[in-house]
């Protein structure tokens, strides 16, 4: 099972479903299960413009990664659990290395498949490839419909030379689609697409941009002078 | 006449930026082709395409050692010019991943004085070659030349219209030239 290791310097003493009452069992299991740590697993293959792609695989994530959980300092509220500065760092099973952190992760008892973050980024080193580095504003992620809802700006960019931005997304991760209505901007290598509205499916294996789509592509360079302008 | 001028603009050596515009873009990464459909219009210096579809079809790498598992491979709706996928090793070159466009629902391409239409057309990247099919009109001036199909050679500019009945209607004063 995963081994959450919480290394905070204040003791998060509950999260996830458990009441304040003495279910301990109940609570380390919901600590194991809670919906912030799933969500930060869930976060994590949306590492690279790719990240679409990879939505799909957001099911296969397994729970036999190790990795470590610090929290700066946990509040119970009347109505919620307020991590502050939670920060997830560790390998999963593709031997990919994260980094996930977040000025704020609140999870109401009302609904504990549910967590919400704020000022999200993330950097994931995939073995073979660039970095990738995420930032977000805000993410709504509910484990249970495995719908995370991603507001203000993202962007995605990756050492291999291309990146994404937009504003506000839908993320499925069940059935691995990502949809945005409002503008983005594709870039790749020495390219950047454009367009109104973005809709990805397939893990991003098909992705429809619609809108005043505009491509510009400047050409490979070639020797001296490459006229690049 | 130097039909083959029209496509000038056209070519993977130019060093001129391409922009392409389109009402949509849907890029189908297992296929490995990206598919600009509605008013879309190819611009490359003096030269534009104009048609109803153009599919790009581009090699790019499969998504990287995915082993069904993580990383980062992936399309992006990445442009269709230089939509290689992030391949394993950055160094390769995007330009490189394209390897054939289609035109298709009808195609004009203008060139400062010069036009040609036709049903559909081909580039073929690794050899620079243009195939314009079907009613194919070529344009210069007052200069008409008409046949089945043209093939253009970018580099050189070279032009050979064939099939069909290549009808040249040379406008009084233009030289005897023609197209061939």
């Amino acid at each position: 099972m995963a081994a959450a290791t919480a290394t905070a310097t204040a003791q998060p003493q509950i999260f996830g479903r458990a009441r304040l009452s003495a279910r301990d069992k109940a609570f380390r299991k919901a600590k194991r299960h809670s919906a912030f740590v799933r969500f930060l697993r869930v976060l994590l293959p949306v590492g690279g413009v790719a990240g679409i792609a990879v939505l799909a695989l957001i099911g296969q994530f397994s729970s036999d990664e190790q990795f470590d959980l610090s929290i700066a300092k946990t509040t119970i509220a009347k109505n919620a659990i307020i991590m502050d500065n939670p920060k997830l760092t560790g390998f999963d099973r593709y031997d990919r290395e994260f980094r996930l952190e977040a000025d704020r992760a609140i999870q109401k008892f009302t609904s504990p498949d549910a967590v919400t973050l704020e000022n999200i980024t993330a950097h994931i080193n995939s073995p073979g490839r660039g970095p990738v580095a995420i930032d977000a504003v805000t993410a709504d992620f509910d484990n249970a419909k495995g719908d995370l809802q991603m507001g203000g700006n993202i962007v995605v960019d990756s050492a291999d030379g291309y990146g994404l931005t937009l504003t506000g997304a839908q993320i499925d991760t069940k059935s691995g689609t990502l949809k945005s209505d409002n503008p983005v901007s594709i870039t790749y290598q020495d390219s950047e697409t454009t367009g109104n509205s973005i809709d990805a499916t397939d893990g991003g294996q098909r992705i429809i941009i619609q809108g005043n789509v505009r491509t510009r592509i400047m050409p490979p360079k070639r020797g001296q002078g490459a006229a690049v302008n | 006449q130097d039909f083959g001028e029209t496509f000038s603009g056209f070519s993977s050596s130019s060093n001129d930026p391409i922009m392409v515009e389109a009402d949509r873009l849907e890029v189908r990464d297992n296929d490995k082709v990206a598919i600009y459909s509605g008013n879309v219009k190819v611009r490359q210096a003096e030269t534009v395409l104009e048609t109803a579809k153009l599919t790009v079809h581009y090699s790019g790498n499969p998504s990287e050692s995915l082993n069904g598992g993580g990383g980062n491979g992936g399309s992006t709706g990445e442009s269709g010019g230089n939509s290689g996928k992030a391949s394993s090793n950055a160094s390769a070159t995007p330009g490189s991943s394209i390897t054939r466009i289609e035109a298709e629902g009808g195609v004009l391409v203008t060139s400062e004085n010069r036009t040609a239409t036709g049903d559909r057309a081909d580039f073929e990247m690794a050899t620079d070659m243009v195939t314009l099919y079907g009613n194919v009109v070529l344009t210069e001036d007052d200069n008409v030349l008409r046949g089945e199909k043209l093939v253009v050679n970018l580099k050189t500019k070279q032009a050979q219209m064939q099939g069909g009945r290549v009808q040249t209607i040379l406008a009084p004063g233009s030289s005897g030239q023609s197209g061939q």
